[in-house]
């Protein structure tokens, strides 16, 4: 754990240091803030056409289950609106610390200490990860908890926890694996980008939710079935996705490490 | 008389050189060493994009100071690389401290220091929190105050990385490859950046380091005159093979024996009238104001009498004649000679 901390608190001085970090840390609490103030003060018809098709119907039973329905939608439209700009936040910051590791030659000199090569790529990948996924989560909560307490559903909590940071883990392993290949920062950063807006902003409407796409979008998934009290979504489904990411998330470390491994320094 | 009186005053010269006392200080601990090697390459190749770098290399190396001479593009850095897991041989092994380089490249790195060529440290930190950084990772170490005072670096502590100078910043270099008490240092090309009096105090700073802490150092450059000055032993890898290696002193009286430079002021007339003399072989011009000859067994007085005789009237100076005895000359030999053979 100690070799893991060092690197962290190398790449914290070093790579994302202040406003860097900082910057991106406000503008993802700002969304996330405006994400729980207008599901919060607008009321649940913002959530229908956010996430689910208009159903008149499905509003007016939205409407009565009440207040409840709309704190969590509170929570769980914060980091909708901060992975818009997680989305390509993770790939710059991978770009940033993994690409350009090869380009100015920090890796070089990060492996002239006793790291393992496997200790400098998970530092790489779990830092964006945490530095923005857990902000956004953490404001949600205390946003939604202030402006609409009592209302908090730890299952729903959970649930969409796991989901944002499963999707989290899966665009920061496939960026990892991206800037291995390219070792070029910007190639990690325009493709990651791409790959990960494609995945995420393409809208599916359950019930029909192919198993891939559950995989890649388990936000989508959870999202669905937290919203949808006529049980289109079933709790399996929305298992099967969290589970399915989060192991394409491992793979795909699994992977960035064997290439990592040969990778020529 | 002019002529031996220019002799004099070389030969003077040489001796009052401050090197001596630190040639001194090598032959003490030559004598010192143990018989293990501390690295040991055994048949490494290494091949990019079907473009040898490395072939057949192999290279044992006893405690002390080993100098790998080539010329830009021979393997050098390649070798350190692999030597340092930074990359996979082809074929072979190369073992550190009787490890082996790829499988136990962690445990390795904590026994020794590294400084790259165009090394980069985070150039936004000040020089006392990097070197705390490097700090945290090894078990024992110096304190800074002292690393800094090792590598002349005291007082640029609260300084950032990235407003050193070109010197400064190889210290420091230098200063976190001695961080955590190192069995071995690798140097890769550690003086390219540096002017004479920064290559100077290098130098000196790398031999006094073997002196008082008994570190080995792993030198790869092209520079030959600072590595003859530190080096016990040297390798020389051209095109990626391993021409010759052995003791420098031992190296350079095999390749340079009977061969002699004579300090002239017009070597090009001098050449001409030695090409005609059957003593004086190989002859070469080997700068402005010198030529070297391949003489053989003959005393050093009897070749400056027959030199002195021969352009009695020419109106050429002769400065002096000493023995071609330098790495620089084994380099010609070894590198330049054999290549175009």
């Amino acid at each position: 754990m100690k070799k893991y901390n060092e690197i962290i608190q190398l790449e914290l001085k070093h790579l994302y240091r202040v406003p860097f970090l900082e910057t991106m840390i406000a503008t993802l609490v700002f969304a996330c803030l405006i994400g729980v103030v207008q599901a919060s003060t607008r009321g649940p018809e913002l959530n229908l056409y956010s996430f689910s098709d208009y159903n008149s119907t499905h509003m007016i039973g939205i409407t009565l289950e009440g207040f409840q329905e709309m704190t969590i939608s509170g929570f769980v439209l914060g980091p909708t609106y901060g992975m818009v700009f997680i989305v390509f936040l993770i790939p710059m910051m991978i770009a940033a610390s993994i690409s350009r590791g090869f380009e100015n030659g920090l890796h070089k000199t990060l492996l002239s200490y006793p790291f393992s090569r496997k200790e400098v790529l998970l530092c790489k990948i779990v830092i964006p990860v945490i530095a923005l996924a857990l902000p956004c989560l953490a404001t949600s909560f205390v946003a939604t908890s202030i402006l609409t307490p009592g209302y908090l559903d730890l299952i729903t909590i959970s649930i969409f926890s796991l989901a944002f940071i499963a999707v989290c883990f899966a665009i920061a392993s496939v960026s990892a694996v991206i800037a291995l290949l390219s070792k070029n920062s910007l190639i990690t950063s325009s493709i990651g980008v791409l790959i990960w807006y494609a995945i995420l902003f393409v809208y599916v409407p359950p019930p029909d939710v192919p198993l891939l796409y559950g995989i890649l979008n388990p936000m989508s998934t959870s999202i669905a079935f937290i919203m949808d009290s006529g049980g289109a979504i079933q709790l399996s489904e929305v298992l099967l996705s969290l589970v399915g990411c989060l192991i394409m998330a491992v793979l795909l470390i699994l992977i960035a490490d064997r290439v990592f491994k040969h990778t020529e320094i | 008389m002019k002529a031996l009186r220019k002799y004099e005053i070389s030969i003077t010269f040489v001796l009052s050189e401050p090197i001596c006392n630190e040639y001194l200080s090598i032959g003490w601990s030559c004598n010192e060493m143990s018989e293990e090697y501390i690295i040991s390459i055994s048949d490494v190749s290494k091949t990019f994009n079907h473009i040898p770098a490395l072939r057949g290399v192999n290279l044992d190396i006893q405690p002390g100071i080993f100098g790998l001479i080539g010329p830009n593009g021979a393997g050098k850095t390649t070798l350190l690389r692999i030597s340092l897991g930074l990359i996979r041989p082809d074929t072979g092994l190369v073992k550190i401290l009787g490890l082996d380089s790829q499988k136990h490249s962690v445990k390795i790195r904590e026994e020794i220091g590294v400084l790259h060529e165009h090394p980069y440290y985070p150039k936004n930190l000040r020089v006392s929190e990097f070197l705390d950084w490097v700090k945290n990772m090894r078990s024992e170490s110096r304190e800074i105050g002292e690393l800094l005072d090792l590598v002349d670096l005291s007082g640029a502590e609260n300084k950032k990385i990235g407003a050193l100078s070109a010197g400064m910043y190889q210290r420091l270099g230098l200063a976190q490859a001695l961080c955590g008490e190192p069995k071995i240092i690798f140097l890769d090309e550690p003086t390219s950046n540096l002017d004479v009096t920064g290559r100077d105090k290098i130098a000196k700073l790398i031999l006094q380091l073997h002196n008082e802490i008994g570190v080995s150092f792993f030198i790869s450059s092209h520079i030959l005159s600072e590595l003859e000055r530190v080096c016990h032993s040297v390798g020389f890898l051209r095109e990626g093979v391993l021409v010759d290696s052995g003791k420098t002193r031992e190296i350079i009286e095999k390749h340079t024996k009977g061969w002699y430079r004579v300090l002239t002021s017009d070597p090009q007339a001098l050449l001409k009238i030695l090409e005609g003399e059957p003593m004086f072989k190989d002859c070469s011009t080997s700068d402005a104001n010198a030529i070297t000859v391949r003489i053989g067994e003959e005393k050093m007085e009897t070749i400056r009498s027959k030199v002195e005789n021969l352009v009695k009237g020419s109106g050429i100076l002769l400065y002096g004649i000493d023995r071609a005895s330098s790495l620089e000359e084994v380099y010609r030999r070894v590198m330049i000679d054999e290549e175009i053979q």
